[in-house]
């Protein structure tokens, strides 16, 4: 019989929707680079490691400027403090702004078409 | 709920800054350095004035002669000593402490008895560099938590120099949570409450706290 991990023993996550209010339009690749630096220098590799953070390559929206990370409930308040804390991309200047906070993807989708 | 910067240092593009300030979520904001002057603006904005003294002396006779003419008086704290002047100054309604000043808890109970806001500003952080960021936040932490003990108001506040300094009110509000602050008090110092009661005892009809002339 094959041993399943039963739902409630799942780790929990976060999902964090941020728009990037930037001069020039950004890349996933800028975006991803700046965030984890920004990561690193905020909450240190063990801070990183405990986040568990994951940077969705998918669902980065070019057009809107628009990405999203996962991590752990705990460590909500840090990412969106070192994703505050990024202020430049290259040479041009930039604001993150988390637009929202969900549990799942689809509940997140959902209130941001609302 | 509605949600105010009350520490915008930038003085050029005001247009730009307020356009950004409602992208972000911002419904008001109070620009210290120089009048502002937005026609059609899409946030509110109000009149404030940064005192710059050297002396704290100083603090107290600009803070008397600027409180009718400015919505929001706020005073840099480069030094104790202004700190302590403008914690003692009923008519001042935030103090900014530069990033390496100490509050301690004599100060906070003066802040908390002549009602002046301890304002925590975001900026500090964001233009330290890498190597004096933590000892910024750990000067924060400490003045956090002397504002805590004292029970005084405080204020969360991005400081922006520029429309690109500006945070919304979810990462000023994660801020605040990081130096030790409950929800609740980090949704009160960043909500209109200020504002509102300034706006109001500048009105015509105010005469003193309770006491109002109907017009």
């Amino acid at each position: 019989m094959k041993l399943r991990r039963p739902p409630s023993a799942k780790e929990k996550k976060r999902y964090l929707v941020f728009r990037v209010i930037s001069e020039n339009p950004v890349t996933f690749s800028d975006v991803k680079n700046a965030l984890m630096n920004s990561i690193i220098n905020w909450m240190g590799e063990k801070g990183l490691s405990v986040s568990n953070l994951r940077v969705i390559r998918n669902l980065w929206d070019s057009g809107r400027q628009e990405g999203w990370v996962t991590c752990t409930p705990k460590s909500v308040n840090d990412v969106k403090m070192a994703l505050a804390l990024i202020h430049q991309i290259g040479d041009s200047k930039v604001i993150f702004n988390v637009v929202r906070v969900s549990g799942t993807i689809k509940s997140a989708r959902e209130k941001l078409v609302e | 709920m509605t949600f105010w910067d009350y520490a915008v240092l930038a003085d050029e593009d005001l247009p730009a800054i307020a356009e950004t300030a409602k992208k972000l979520g911002l419904d008001g904001l109070c620009l210290l350095a120089g009048k502002p002057e937005v026609p059609d603006s899409v946030t509110d904005i109000a009149a404030g004035v940064l005192i710059e003294a050297s002396k704290p002396d100083d603090v107290r006779k600009l803070a008397r002669k600027s409180r009718k003419s400015h919505e929001i008086i706020a005073v840099a704290g480069t030094e104790e000593s202004i700190s302590r002047a403008a914690v003692e100054t009923a008519e001042v309604d935030m103090l900014i402490p530069s990033g390496h000043t100490k509050i301690d808890i004599t100060m906070a109970k003066l802040a908390r008895k002549n009602n002046v806001c301890i304002a925590f500003s975001f900026s500090q952080l964001l233009q330290s560099s890498l190597q004096d960021r933590g000892a910024v936040f750990a000067q924060m932490l400490k003045n956090a938590g002397m504002v805590i003990r004292a029970k005084a108001p405080f204020l969360i506040v991005s400081g922006a120099l520029s429309e690109y300094g500006l945070r919304s009110p979810s990462e000023l509000t994660a801020f605040g949570s990081l130096l030790g602050f409950s929800g609740k008090d980090v949704r009160d110092a960043l909500s209109a409450m200020l504002i509102e009661e300034n706006r109001k005892r500048l009105s015509k009809g105010w005469v003193m706290p309770g006491v109002e002339v109907e017009q």
